[in-house]
């Protein structure tokens, strides 16, 4: 038997190259232009690849713009800061003369007897249907015992404004802070926030446009009287509590806003029972997240006011410390998370250095989409092109530029609903999976704006943010908190 | 295998690369949405891989053919 020497080889080799017309360098030529070719046709597939062990910041790095100033515009002289009177909750607990949560929750039971998963979408069983209430009725518990969603909890019980359980010897009255170097602080700050829960953290101004004139000890009460307290800033150096204000100290200067993820799959089944248990679930991991940030600050010498949807408005502050854009829906859209999480914040005397606020094409991209005005079933999201200044309700807060909402549309629904509903947020194009494919294209939204139109047909086209039967919950791989361990960012300040 | 790719001339081999990365992203896409209960993206894709892989096997054919 003859074998082939390497030499033999290796000159039959360039004697077929050579027959072929391809050299060794035309080859290594042709290789990487095939690969540069594929590079250039998907450009962030491979980096989106990478994204979910990739650190939150170089993340964000590539794939967002930062900007300089905020990009909130409010008309100077004229915009007022937003009275919490005027929520729309408050103001159909009026209109119905009981508070609109029973009424929510009674049309949630009859539901149940009704056997069906809301109003109008049936459930396969009433056994079913009371099943998925249950699954409210066990995440919303701890919430509403403990804070009700911070409204007119403004320093109560464990939304307290003073240190709660921090040791004598170690509160700020006690002992002034041992560090007061911003790097370090931001960096511990960050740190003990993902470590209370909190999928998003970022650090923004505390701008008293945000915060409401006023708050409703008596939330959602259907008569007078109605308890109110003013919210102040004032030259003092604790936040206290008077007879008629909660006041600010003027010392407070950062606002640590942190973002609560919402399972997709769960948010899908709106505007059902179980939609809303994944809200409710939000609420319930806030708490630990804005008690246990504001009583790491306070031990460390700082002084810290925790607060959920309470005190201000969340959703501009989210915006001024860097998480995301305010969407036609008037709700946060973040390039991790799309519109599903909630929001709350801690503001703080503590030097933090300040996150930018970001750009990654959202705003625009809802110029186009209106998926969310198109679906809504109470049809109050705005379908205007462009945003404007003029508010379409009372309980809106006109001079602003943003899409004004029918927010009233909007509590009436969740009423005749027995249940809150989420449809916006789940058919947002933005509420995706971690999938390369979705990466790759917030990429091409952000980069290529011009092709947004394209993008929501192909939206539609491919079936994603279909609303989904409740019972999936039941057989869909799930972990803790029904987290998407694949959406959970690393973190790394 | 070796010898088939020896054989490739140098548009060919590019024309193939190009080729196999967008089969195998197709199918990865598949995968995922599938993994993430999008049973119609999944489909959507599987058929536009189905679609890329095809069109190029004929492409190439024809380059053949012609010489
Ligand atoms: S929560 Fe429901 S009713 Fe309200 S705006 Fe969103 S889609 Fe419409
Ligand atoms: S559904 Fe579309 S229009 Fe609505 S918030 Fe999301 S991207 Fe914007």
């Amino acid at each position: 038997m003859e074998y082939m020497t390497n030499s033999r080889m290796d000159s039959a080799n360039v004697e077929r190259r050579n027959a072929e017309g391809l050299t060794r360098r035309a080859f290594i030529k042709s290789t990487l232009f095939g690969l540069t070719a594929t590079a250039a046709v998907l450009p962030n597939a491979l980096a989106a690849a990478e994204e979910k062990e990739a650190a939150f910041q170089e993340n964000r790095a590539r794939n967002v713009t930062y900007l300089e100033n905020s990009p909130l515009k409010i008309q100077e002289g004229v915009y007022k800061r937003y009275d919490s009177h005027m929520t729309a909750m408050n103001v159909l607990s009026r209109e119905l003369g009981e508070p609109w949560s029973t009424r929510v929750y009674a049309n949630g039971v009859q539901n149940v007897l009704n056997g069906k998963a809301y109003t109008d979408g049936p459930a396969s069983s009433v056994a079913e249907a009371r099943a998925f209430r249950a699954l409210q009725c066990g995440t919303d518990i701890l919430n509403m015992e403990l804070t009700r969603y911070g409204h007119g909890m403004e320093n109560i019980g464990q939304l307290s404004w003073r240190p709660l359980r921090v040791p004598k010897g170690l509160r700020p009255e006690d002992r002034p802070p041992d560090e007061t170097d911003p790097k370090t602080l931001t960096k511990k700050i960050k740190t003990m926030a993902r470590l209370v829960g909190a999928d998003l953290v970022g650090i923004g101004p505390v701008n008293p446009n945000w915060f409401y004139t006023r708050i409703q000890r008596n939330y959602a009460a259907p008569h007078p009287p109605f308890i109110t307290k003013d919210i102040t800033f004032g030259d003092i150096s604790t936040p206290t509590e008077t007879d008629t204000a909660l006041i600010i100290p003027s010392t407070f200067t950062r606002t640590i806003v942190m973002g609560i993820s919402l399972n997709r799959v769960f948010m899908q089944t709106s505007p059902s029972a179980v939609a809303n248990s994944m809200a409710e679930l939000g609420y319930t991991r806030m708490i630990v997240a804005v008690v246990g940030l504001s009583e790491f600050i306070r031990a460390l010498g700082y002084n810290a006011i925790p607060s959920m949807n309470g005190t201000g408005m969340s959703v501009p502050m989210a915006v001024e410390a860097g998480l995301g854009e305010v969407g036609r829906h008037g709700l946060l859209l973040t390039p991790e998370y799309g519109s599903a999480q909630r929001l709350c914040k801690v503001y703080t005397d503590m030097p933090l250095e300040l996150d930018k606020p970001i750009d990654f094409g959202a705003v625009e991209f809802c110029k186009t989409c209106k998926k969310c005005a198109t679906l809504c079933p109470a049809k109050a999201v705005s379908e205007d092109d462009e945003r404007q200044w003029e508010a379409r309700t009372s309980s809106n807060n006109g001079a602003a530029f943003k899409w004004y909402n029918d927010v009233m549309k909007c509590v009436r629904f969740w009423a005749y609903n027995g249940s809150t509903c989420a449809v916006c947020m789940a058919v947002c194009p933005f509420t995706k999976g971690a999938a390369w494919s979705h990466a790759a294209t917030r990429f091409a939204i952000d980069k290529m704006r011009f092709a947004d139109p394209a993008w929501v047909h192909l939206d539609d086209a491919f079936g994603f943010g279909e609303l989904r039967d409740s019972s999936v919950v039941w057989d869909m791989d799930m972990s803790t908190y029904a987290m998407d361990p694949k959406m959970v960012r690393q973190t790394k300040y | 295998m070796k010898e088939i790719i020896l054989r490739l001339n140098g548009k060919e081999l590019s024309f193939w690369a190009i080729w196999l990365v967008i089969v195998l992203l197709g199918l990865s896409l598949v995968v995922e949405s599938y993994a993430e209960y999008e049973a119609r993206a999944g489909i959507c894709f599987a058929v536009l891989t189905a679609v890329v892989a095809v069109l190029g096997i004929l492409l190439i054919r024809r380059w053949k053919a012609a010489g």
